[in-house]
């Protein structure tokens, strides 16, 4: 196998080589290591590398294979580190000036289990000021690259995560989501990520955002995904919001297929503008569901059209968390950022509460029509991939902070904390990835990797790669 | 048995005697009926008695014992629900003129269990308006009274719960418990309550409290509060925050001891002011837990004072959703509830982020403490019941940190969610009684009445009434 070929297999056979003694981990991180060096001044998706602690680990997962060690289910695999997320003694930037040289004493509990499990952490990956859009530019570290089209955004905000992955940089990375950070950065690169529940994944520092942040994967293929949340998922007292039930077992349950499944397809939510083409290809893949023995209907799911609520409330938690930072930092901060937090200022209290209400009531609608559907499939986003530093595409209404509009099929479900996945569902005519969004009842995180590995199995895309 | 005798007799005694023929539904519905009659007017427990339904319920339960259906856990047995939770076809006022001849079209999903398992549903029980203080009397309901001394209050939000199960007017009561209004009235008036763990007991509609609320059983004896919680519990949909498992089987696995648990003892939190005679009562019930095996260490468990965090959270609870109500309803709403609304609206939307922040580490100061201990031990009030239509002790001291100073034990594992109790430790010298309040770690619900049970076995309570 070439370094390529290699940097392109899946974890799960990776991880099955290293168990057979056919693959070292210290073979395997330095084809991955070389590959980031060669790409990642262009692609811009690592802002810190690893690369010394890498090798050491991977010699050190080496000789626990030749010692016949037990091994745990990623050993000798490895993934990244979203820079959002704090580990121990390498520096946590967020993506701000501010935090430039901030040096955590901590693992998060999502890195402890990863290393525990026997993962080699390759480095921290970008993302947008303190993961504040769904885009792939940042003050501190510039602009990363979609890999697809250089010049164009990855996404965001776990930008870098879905550059390293879709770029062969390494097969799996951590990535958080707060109104859609997994899903849209998935669907712009064309590889797999997916929100599970929340709380199914602890988070820790807790997000100050009324529980919108979820942790989970982002891989090629489902199956490395199930196999990455099967070890990150679980109660963990660092967060009070983690669920008490243990996970179910994603990998082994994966193959159950989409058999009498009852599936809604919303084009629109009722209310979202697509871009015909994008429309046109998720509209395809979601009527294939239906040769996979689901029963699709093109649906109006009434939730009600709530982009006034997530503008307010967004913006009203980056103000409450930031705004002590304008006097002193606003020259260096992400203006887009700045703005946003200039308009959460004028909230009250009373009006924070107002929207809150009309938040909870939203999951009375959601849950009203998962009593009816076993899934929901929309598209993942409205958009193809547009010119980093961008905060819409040009054919779209410009607007100082407001990035949503384009990315409005993500946040309904960090309202609800509803699993939703981001799955490859073709490319644009212009060469762009376009991802179909999978959306399950509360809890069923397994639902969702189930319909998703039928969906790959039917129009597989793990072996299409980047021009890079 | 004598009529007194059958309304002070346990409901897990009261269930198997219905199963055993022993005793007939309508035996007990009538006994229970004849005494609240009785008793109501001296206490005003219930606001909302449900006579005629429960006895024709009590009928149809009498009749499927003798046709030998299959019979609920609570078959037969009676209940009430407090009127702050909504009932289906039975008028809840939540303790306000606004909602005076509000009849709700659906029952929480408790109710909705509790009926299931057969229990029959005796009223509603006073609440102040909107459960918004530590004692109960209301615009709509007026005044409710301590059974042990009618000058005094029996505690609040849940005080007509408490003064219902206390005086034997019903064996079980449906609490709510917000900031100790479930463990504020039990401690008062001398009962078993506990707050289980949030989400244990799905909730709705969702509280716009910042999962400040719960809802938990008040009754007299650990047993039968294990039992209606096992009854209450388990994930529903209608709460996306109720929590994913099912309840553990508490009443089967009671009798565990606590020989081999490390138990915390602290009689102030470190910051709290203490009534003598609380203080060494709940020291003395502390001691308990040694004699029964436990190692129990006299601690400081250095949370820090989360007052000012709790203040603000709870003004936003229980005000921020009030403010457009006020222009038509403030000459008929309590006093003291107006105050706290029109503080909310002095709020900004910052101070709500700042508070939820405060919180988060809050929570980690709390787990790092459960990690060396499995059950904390505090009073459950900083002092015994003082008079009726108070808001505080010393009527000269009546600002809101007044109010929070008599109840610091209970609100921080609101903001924490860790499931607490208060059991009934002794009498004070003018015969009021005394609770000590037992809280365990995330989840462990089963731990907090296991302990509690342990305690009650040692240091029963059930047999003392007050003269009525």
């Amino acid at each position: 196998m070439n370094d390529a070929d290699l940097c392109y297999t899946p974890a799960t056979e990776l991880a099955r080589m290293i168990r057979e003694k056919t693959l070292s981990p210290v073979e395997l991180t330095r084809a991955v290591l070389a590959r980031i060096e060669a790409l990642n001044p262009k692609l811009n998706a690592y802002c810190t590398l690893l690369a010394d602690e890498a090798m050491d680990a991977a010699r050190e997962a080496e000789r626990a294979v030749a010692a016949k060690k037990r091994l745990g289910p990623l050993h000798g695999i490895p993934v990244s580190i979203k820079d959002l997320t704090m580990m121990k003694g390498v520096r946590w930037m967020a993506g701000s000036h501010i935090f430039a040289d901030r040096v955590p004493t901590e693992d998060a509990p999502v890195v402890t289990r990863l290393r525990k499990a026997g993962a080699i952490i390759l480095g921290k990956t970008t993302t947008p000021e303190f993961g504040w859009k769904g885009l792939s530019d940042c003050p501190l570290t510039g602009a990363t690259h979609n890999p697809w089209r250089h010049g164009l955004t990855a996404g965001g905000s776990s930008a870098g995560a879905a550059v390293s992955v879709a770029a062969g940089m390494g097969p799996l990375a951590q990535g958080s989501d707060g109104a859609g950070s997994i899903r849209i950065p998935s669907a712009f690169c064309g590889i797999y990520g997916i929100k599970p529940s929340f709380g199914r994944v602890p988070n820790y520092p807790l997000s100050n955002n009324d529980n919108s942040t979820h942790v989970g994967p982002m891989a090629r293929t489902v199956a490395d995904a199930a196999l990455m949340l099967s070890v990150i998922a679980g109660p963990s007292e660092l967060d009070r919001t983690s669920l008490e039930a243990r996970p179910a077992d994603y990998v082994r349950k994966l193959g159950k297929g989409l058999r009498g499944l009852k599936v809604g397809y919303s084009p629109d939510l009722g209310y979202l503008r697509v871009d015909p083409e994008i429309a046109e290809i998720s509209r395809e893949a979601a009527l294939g569901f239906e040769s996979l023995g689901a029963h699709v209907e093109e649906v109006d799911p009434g939730f009600g059209d709530s982009s006034e609520l997530i503008e307010s409330l967004w913006n009203a938690h980056e103000a409450g968390n930031y705004e002590e930072f304008l006097p002193e930092w606003e020259a260096k901060m992400d203006p887009g950022l700045v703005a946003s937090i200039r308009d959460g200022q004028r909230y009250s209290a009373v009006d924070y509460i107002r929207l809150r209400g009309r938040k909870n009531s939203y999951w009375d609608a959601v849950r009203a029509y998962f009593e009816r559907y076993d899934l929901l499939l929309t598209p993942a986003l409205s958009v193809a991939a547009f010119p980093v530093f961008k905060l819409l595409p040009e054919h779209w209404p410009q607007h100082p902070w407001n990035w949503m509009p384009w990315a409005s099929f993500s946040y309904p479900f960090n309202f609800t904390g509803n699993p939703a996945a981001s799955c490859p569902a073709g490319f644009t005519r212009d060469g762009l990835p376009v991802g179909l969004q999978i959306v399950g009842p509360r809890f069923a995180d397994l639902a969702v990797l189930q319909a998703s590995a039928a969906c790959e199995q039917a129009r597989p895309w793990a072996h299409k790669r980047p021009p890079v | 048995m004598n009529r007194d005798d059958l309304c002070y007799t346990p409901a897990t005694e009261l269930a198997k005697a219905v199963r055993e023929k022993r005793l007939s539904p309508v035996e007990i519905t009538e006994a229970v009926l004849e005494r609240i009659d009785a008793i109501n007017p001296k206490l005003n427990a219930y606001c909302t008695p449900t006579a005629e339904q429960a006895m024709a319920k009590a009928r149809a339960a009498e009749q499927a014992v003798m046709d030998g259906k299959r019979l609920g856990p609570l078959h037969g047995v009676p209940y009430s629900v407090k009127d702050l939770v909504i009932t289906k076809g039975v008028r809840t006022m939540r303790g306000s003129k606004i909602y005076e001849h509000f009849v709700p079209e659906e029952d929480t999903p408790a109710v909705e269990r509790l009926r299931g398992a057969g229990g029959i549903l005796l009223g509603k029980t006073c609440s102040p308006e909107f459960g918004w203080k530590g004692v109960t009397d209301s615009p709509v309901t007026g005044i409710t009274r301590n059974p042990w001394n009618l000058e005094m209050t029996p505690g609040g939000s849940s005080g007509g719960a408490s003064a219902q199960v206390a005086a034997g007017l019903g064996p079980l009561a449906i609490g709510t418990d917000g900031g100790g209004s479930i463990r504020i009235p039990a401690g008062f008036t001398g009962i078993f309550g506990i707050k289980p763990s949030f989400g244990r007991v799905p909730t709705y509609p969702a509280s716009n409290h910042d999962m400040l609320s719960h809802m938990g059983p008040m009754t007299r004896t650990v047993s039968d509060a294990a039992l209606m919680l096992s009854v209450m519990a388990g994930p529903h949909e209608a709460d996306r925050f109720s929590l994913e498992d099912g309840p553990a089987d508490y009443e089967e696995l009671l009798d565990r001891g606590v020989g081999d648990l490390r138990i915390a003892w602290s009689r102030d939190l470190g910051y709290a002011r203490v009534d003598p005679q609380v203080a060494a009562l709940t020291e003395r019930a502390a001691q308990a837990f040694a004699e029964l095996g436990a190692q129990v260490d006299a601690v400081d468990p250095d949370f820090g004072d989360p007052t000012d965090t709790f203040i603000t959270l709870y003004v936003l609870g229980a005000g921020g959703g009030l403010a457009d109500l006020l222009e038509e309803w403030e000459s008929r709403m309590d006093p003291g509830l107006v105050t706290v609304v029109k503080m909310a609206a002095s709020f900004k939307g910052l101070d709500v982020i700042r508070a939820q922040m405060a919180r988060h580490q809050y929570w980690d100061r709390v787990r790092r403490f459960f990690d060396r201990y499995d059950l904390l031990l505090t009073p459950t009030l900083a002092v015994p019941a003082f008079r009726v239509g108070q808001l505080v002790p010393n009527p000269e001291r009546s600002s809101l940190r007044d109010m929070f100073a008599w109840t610091p034990f209970s609100y921080p594992f609101n903001m924490t969610g860790n499931p607490a109790a208060s059991v009934p430790c002794g009498f004070t010298d003018e015969g009021l009684p005394v609770g000590l309040q037992i809280v365990g770690r995330r989840f462990a619900d089963l731990t907090v009445l296991q302990a509690s049970y342990a305690f009650e076995q040692a240091r029963p309570w059930a047999d003392q009434r007050p003269k009525l």
